[in-house]
């Protein structure tokens, strides 16, 4: 894959707080657009339109959950591509293992630190690029 | 209640007749002994013979002062007895024997027959012996229970009627039968009450024993007592003979005897039948003590099996069920559930049958059992029993395999337990992270706004973000202790450079100590040493252990890392400066929640949590720590990892 900036990012949590505070510590990254979506349903809708280039997707959300919202976003082949972040408390061992077999490479654990949470996701994008 | 008291009237009763028995014995022998003249005037009166009935009771008396107190098992004592009494009499036997054969006035003979009296002390000292036969068989069974009172109640009616001969001949005249008391001197009233006492004592001893219903008698009983009545009749019917022989010298009426074949074979066979009597009550003796333990053993064996609520089985190799007790009925759900018609593997949820089969078939191969292994079963009503189990081996006197013989816990609850713990620490820890997640991000992000703001506004968003830190660290440790304590830490062990490992772990904790005004310093080592470990949790090893050293030593000092280099381990320390460990915290430093004071005023951080989490983390890993800390000179952790070896670890 060529080295592309990213330019749209889909946020998907369930807890409103948590996703304005995503919103505040990414305000600064210039050239994204953001979506920002509180249900799984939700998120599979935009994202058929909006075309993420990255999504960042908590686990544990009710009526379906971070495992199923992966699942169904790799089963629509315009988007089965798509690199999926999770940002989410699930971070013992055997979750995280249980993430790795969903198909998800990368986790940023909550708490996580909005300072740097856009370095965090460049990083991500960056290492995504080099697969 | 009624039969509580009677029973201790009865024990005092055998107590006092025995008591009474040894005194009697006792006063004999010292009146023998010393001739006392005016004191016991009935002894001095009475001729030597009085030492064979003396020797009688103070053995008898004892014989049922230890009966009535040790009624179950220990026999030394009253074996002891009776082999003493069936000594003397055989000593006495021999040497009327040899006086007779080689015509020499033996001493035991002097004095024995030189008197009429000689009967009553036979019979004292053959009923002796009979009663030490009786007594010990009348330590008990259930089944000839009655047939031991019966003939202990008639030995002991006996007694009382010699003893109430003895007693009316002392007073009264009496002829023709019952001559022996006519002829006795006052001697015989000592014997008397003697039989007296013993006759009593004997029959509250049988009330006794039938109160206490813990018989435990033998078979053979009856034979012995047959035994022990034919000795009996036999020296009466010798004594009796001897006295109608009106000799005055032993010594030729003896050698009259030996010319007598009638009553000398009578005598042997009485000596010997004593014997074998004594050998046969020995042997008995120690086939009821057998049967005892035996009666024991089993009733422990039934108590345990069926008093405990697990399930404790014998299969066949078929898995046919041969043996179970009936807590399964319980397990099961099933009160008319009869295990013996079932087979072991059938009761198994379906999923579960194929797999316990193919398992037990290798085990059965390879002749050996099982623990604690868990396995799904289902009761009556369909519901998933769960069951962990362990079972061993039986062989046959062969060693060949027959059976296995194990138990089954029922774990249901416990696994119902487990899961909804499991359920609530993944709540929980969710659940306190999602908002820790928001108060955390919010913190830091006003942090940015307040920045250029005031001191004071720094200062409160520093405190709340400190807090949020710790907060975030209580329920990671928490996290943690629950799964090392729940055993679920699964370890992932490498092989680990110690070199790199050092250095990222100063990469990791820089931060951290700077913030704290500490310096990390690395002695350096071996570019090649490796250990075997769990990288995570050695990281997290030295994480626990540098922020302890961060936070309670001396600002501005340096914390150092060492590694030294043993044989089959490698040994890490880190070490502080500081004012050192106090004495009252050291012995439970390892303890859940214990903290030492820090040395700053910014007040005690962390859980209590981390030096316990630290200890467990280097157990799994085969490891073990220690410290040295000095009072204001500071504080070295020291633990030990296995060292990598290629050879043993290709």
């Amino acid at each position: 894959m060529s080295n592309q900036p990213l330019r749209k990012l889909l946020v998907v949590d369930d807890d409103l707080d948590i996703l304005k505070i995503v919103e505040i510590s990414l305000e600064g990254m210039t050239g994204v657009t953001f979506k920002y979506c509180s249900s799984g349903q939700q998120a599979i809708k935009e994202a058929t339109t909006f075309h993420p280039d990255l999504m960042l997707v908590d686990i544990m959300m009710p009526a379906m959950d971070g495992f199923q919202l992966v699942q169904a976003i790799k089963a629509l082949p315009e988007l089965s591509n798509t690199p999926i972040v999770f940002l989410t408390a699930k971070i013992q061992k055997d979750e995280i293992a249980e993430c790795h077999k969903a198909g998800v490479d990368y986790i940023i654990p909550k708490p996580f630190d909005p300072i740097t949470l856009p370095d965090q996701i460049k990083e991500i994008w960056e290492k995504v690029q080099v697969c | 209640m009624f039969n509580a008291r009677l029973e201790k009237f009865h024990l005092q009763v055998v107590w006092v007749c025995s008591l009474a028995c040894i005194l009697i014995g006792l006063i004999g022998l010292i009146g023998w002994g010393f001739n006392l003249p005016s004191l016991l005037r009935v002894i001095p009166n009475s001729s030597p013979i009085s030492f064979n009935a003396v020797i009688s009771f103070l053995c008898s008396g004892p014989m049922m002062l230890y009966l009535c107190s040790h009624f179950q098992t220990t026999t030394l004592l009253p074996r002891l007895f009776g082999l003493f009494l069936l000594l003397y009499n055989l000593t006495i036997f021999i040497q009327i024997e040899i006086g007779s054969a080689f015509q020499i006035d033996t001493f035991v003979a002097h004095y024995l027959f030189s008197n009429p009296l000689k009967q009553s002390s036979a019979i004292a000292s053959l009923g002796a012996l009979i009663f030490t036969g009786t007594a010990f068989l009348l330590l008990p069974t259930k089944r000839f229970y009655k047939w031991n009172v019966f003939i202990y109640l008639l030995t002991s009616v006996f007694v009382i009627l010699i003893g109430s001969l003895g007693f009316l001949s002392f007073f009264v005249p009496i002829q023709a039968t019952f001559s022996i008391f006519q002829k006795s001197t006052p001697i015989t009233f000592l014997a008397a009450t003697g039989f007296h006492f013993l006759g009593i004592g004997l029959i509250s001893m049988a009330s006794y024993v039938m109160f206490r219903q813990r018989l435990f008698i033998h078979g053979l009983y009856p034979i012995i007592t047959f035994i022990g009545l034919f000795i009996f009749t036999t020296l009466v019917t010798y004594g009796f003979y001897a006295d109608s022989v009106h000799t005055e010298n032993l010594v030729s009426r003896s050698s009259d005897l030996w010319n007598r074949p009638f009553v000398f074979v009578l005598e042997i066979s009485g000596i010997t039948i004593s014997i074998a009597a004594g050998l046969l009550v020995h042997f008995i003796e120690r086939l009821r003590l057998r049967a005892e333990q035996l009666y024991e053993s089993d009733e422990k064996f039934r108590f345990f099996v069926f008093a405990t609520n697990d399930w404790i089985w014998e299969i066949d190799l078929a898995g046919n069920i041969t043996f179970s007790n009936d807590s399964v009925k319980a397990i099961f759900d099933d009160p008319d559930f009869d295990p013996t018609k079932a087979n072991y593997f059938d009761l198994m949820t379906a999923e579960e049958q194929g797999k316990a089969r193919k398992e037990f078939q290798d085990l059965v191969a390879k002749r050996q059992g099982w623990s604690l292994t868990k396995r799904r079963w289902k009761n009556k009503t369909g519901i998933d029993v769960w069951l962990e189990s362990c079972a061993n081996p039986v062989l046959d006197s062969a060693g060949k395999l027959i059976k296995y013989r194990g138990a089954e816990h029922d774990i249901t609850q416990q696994i119902a337990t487990d899961k909804l713990k499991n359920e609530f620490i993944a709540m929980v820890s969710h659940e306190l992270r999602t908002p820790l997640t928001s108060i955390s991000g919010a913190i830091a992000l006003l942090g940015q706004i307040v920045d250029s703001s005031t001191d004071k506004g720094k200062q409160l968003i520093a405190i709340a973000k400190s807090n949020c830190e710790r907060l975030t660290h209580i329920v990671s440790d928490i996290l943690d202790i629950e799964k090392i304590e729940a055993g679920k830490i699964t370890l992932n062990i490498e092989p680990i450079n110690v070199k790199k490992l050092i250095e990222e772990v100063i990469s990791d904790n820089m931060v951290y100590a700077r913030k704290w005004g500490k310096e990390l310093v690395f002695e350096g080592c071996d570019d090649e040493l490796t250990i075997r470990a769990d990288n995570l949790r050695v990281k997290q090893v030295f994480s626990n252990l540098i922020s302890n050293a961060a936070k309670f030593s001396y600002p501005n000092s340096q914390i150092t890392i060492a590694v030294y280099s043993n044989h089959n381990s490698v040994s890490f320390s880190v070490k502080d400066s500081g004012p050192g460990i106090p004495e009252e915290i050291r012995a439970h430093l390892f303890e859940k929640f214990v903290r030492a004071p820090t040395t700053d005023k910014s007040g005690v951080t962390g859980t209590g949590l981390g030096l316990n989490i630290t200890r467990s983390y280097i157990a799994l890993l085969g490891g073990k720590i220690s410290l040295v800390t000095k009072k204001n000179v500071g504080t070295t952790f020291t633990f030990d990892l296995p060292k990598y070896d290629e050879r043993s670890n290709p």
